[in-house]
């Protein structure tokens, strides 16, 4: 530390980082007070859609009364339904599996690099032994 | 350096540390315990938002490793102690143990809930960008041999590259924006999300010190046969 | 310390300049590799015109990073060739100046390069840029400065390091990301291709990682070089 002390120059570009990291976040909250209404959007995007969703099911309910009671367009729209809840299935199915997936990598990955770790820890803490009696031997030598 | 001197300095820096391994792995059980049993179904994505509960946490403690990383690198160059690049070099391993979590359960949860893998969107893009660079600081440092150049080479590498991400970010951002940003969560949901954070935290510092222990126990391995060799034992 | 400063940077400067201007050895490779790739991206990006305007900033930018990592790694392998490093790292000269100075030239052979490659784009793909010439201009020299500020100190350090040529555009390119996309999207702006913000925004942005990345440049820098 003693050998390259804080001069001028270290002085000087303390200051210009504290300089550029202002600068960029200046550009970003003029940026964002300029579209301001666009960086609130995602956030009303995922409120909105819970609320969307049991608002959606209550509506579908009654249509589906009266096209059973209505003869005419009960085939197609059964079929419609079919079509969707086979679609939902499939979602609900990949949702499932990704989950699955996602959690047996959790732990492969952890699993692994732990057996890494306790591969090298083995290895090292052999040859230090190995080393160490090396070392014993030599002193009693020496005495 | 004699052979007690060497026994005592071991066994000071590199014991290991049961209890958190015990706390760890109780931890883990616990956590999913309440991210499969405890946590309420959430409504529009379903199974797939549980996911979310390992994702949120393991990129945060991602971005604690690569800055602590960073921040051990700068008093590495600092002072040139061996123990803070022993250091500096364990939190960004761990860092991108984590980072590969994120990046893998990512993907998947963006698969079932967008509908694609992948986003060019600020916290995905900044995520890998810092991803790609502390991989180079880890290649370097696995690939590169183990002297004091490639060390140095390093410490500046990670103390440029964190701060890097700033503008990654803001330029990413600006570029184009559109991530989950404050999702609506149910208390319920908060209590699983900080206690997988907390579970997750304890499995950084187990995991960043075990491999702290592996760097400097080959440190002290590398130091003594090298001092043999000269001796001529 | 700092009052060695100017003599030393000046000396260093001219010193490298006047090697450079002799030879002609970095400029004139790094210019030749840079037309050999806007004709190569040329022919794999070609179309019709709204496409080559839309490609274009994408392609300048990345011609600046190939030329820029390939002059940038010439710098101190020139030096290491007759181990004139050592002998530069071992004299009194403050380390700040050998970087300034290093920083400054390779300024100025990247500069020299992009004068050749971007008109020679502009011809090739039929995009008309002399109606923002001056902005272009600007964008162009602080990228160039944002990215010899990152690759200049690491070039040093790859100088004793085993795969040198391999290492610093791999450890570079990443560190520069913020001034690729801020370039691409900046002069994207110019064009007129992208409609999401003005260029003046993109610039300013460009400025300030010049500003952070050459601060933690020449605060790191004395720690870096080795005695």
């Amino acid at each position: 530390m003693n050998r390259h002390p804080l001069n001028i120059i270290k002085l000087l570009s303390l200051l210009f980082i504290v300089l550029g990291l202002c600068l960029g976040g200046l550009t970003v909250s003029v940026a964002q007070a300029q579209d301001g209404s666009e960086s609130v959007k995602p956030e009303a995007k995922l409120e909105a859609k819970p609320e969307a969703k049991p608002e959606a099911k209550p509506e579908a309910k009654p249509e589906a009364k009266p096209a059973q009671v209505d003869i005419r367009p009960n085939p197609k729209r059964a079929a419609n339904k079919n079509f969707d809840s086979e679609k939902e299935e499939r979602l609900e199915n990949l949702r499932y599996k990704h989950l699955w997936i996602a959690y047996s990598l959790v732990w492969i990955i952890i699993f692994v690099f732990i057996r890494q770790t306790w591969q090298r820890s083995q290895a090292v803490s052999s040859r230090l032994e190995e080393l160490k009696s090396r070392l014993i031997a030599l002193e009693e030598k020496d005495k | 350096m004699n052979h007690k001197d060497l026994e005592s300095q071991s066994n000071a820096s590199t014991k290991i540390p049961i209890l958190w391994i015990i706390l760890g792995a109780l931890g883990m059980f616990l956590a999913h315990y309440l991210v499969f049993i405890y946590a309420p179904m959430e409504t529009t994505m379903r199974a797939a938002q549980r996911i979310f509960y390992f994702h949120l946490p393991s990129a945060w403690l991602c971005y604690i490793g690569f800055i602590m990383c960073a921040g051990w690198s700068l008093r590495y160059l600092m002072t040139q102690n061996p123990k803070h690049d022993a250091l500096a070099l364990a939190s960004a391993e761990v860092g991108l143990t984590f980072g590969v979590i994120v990046l893998t359960t990512g993907p998947l949860w963006a698969r079932a809930a967008w509908g694609v893998w992948w986003k060019w969107e600020p916290r995905l893009t900044t995520m890998a960008i810092l991803f790609l660079i502390f991989t180079c600081y880890w290649v370097i440092r696995s690939f590169g041999g183990d002297n004091a150049g490639v060390r140095r080479f390093g410490a500046v590498l990670a103390v440029l590259g964190a701060p890097n991400i700033f503008f990654v970010h803001v330029a990413v951002t600006r570029w184009r924006g559109d991530h989950p940003n404050n999702i609506g969560l149910e208390p319920e949901m908060r209590v699983v999300l900080y206690s997988c954070l907390l579970i997750f935290i304890i499995l950084f510092s187990l995991l960043v010190r075990l491999r702290y222990r592996v760097h400097t126990e080959e440190r002290t391995v590398s130091a003594l046969s090298r001092r043999l060799s000269r001796i001529g034992g | 310390m700092s009052a060695q400063f100017w003599p030393c940077f000046k000396a260093i400067l001219k010193k490298d300049l006047k090697i450079e201007l002799r030879s002609k050895e970095t400029l004139a490779t790094v210019s030749l590799f840079g037309v050999v790739l806007t004709f190569l991206f040329a022919f794999g990006f070609m179309g019709d015109p709204a496409t080559n305007l839309a490609v274009a900033p994408g392609v300048l930018w990345a011609a600046l990073l190939f030329t820029g990592s390939l002059s940038v790694g010439r710098t101190f392998a020139r030096e290491q060739e007759n181990s004139a490093f050592t002998a530069l790292a071992l004299s009194p000269a403050p380390r700040s100046a050998i970087l300034a100075a290093k920083v400054l030239v390779n300024i100025a052979v990247m500069l020299g390069v992009m004068l050749v490659i971007t008109p020679l784009l502009a011809i090739l793909m039929h995009i008309d840029l002399s109606t923002n010439l001056f902005a272009l201009m600007s964008l162009i020299t602080l990228s160039t400065v944002g990215f010899a500020l990152v690759a200049t100190p690491l070039a040093v350090m790859a100088v004793g390091a085993r795969f040198p040529e391999v290492l610093l555009p791999m450890v570079v390119f990443p560190l520069v990301t913020p001034v690729m996309i801020c370039g691409v999207r900046g002069s994207a702006a110019l064009l007129g291709t992208s409609a999401d913000l003005d260029y003046l925004a993109w610039t300013q942005m460009i400025l300030a990682f010049d500003m952070m990345i050459g601060g933690g440049a020449f605060f790191l820098f004395d720690w870096m070089v080795s005695e």
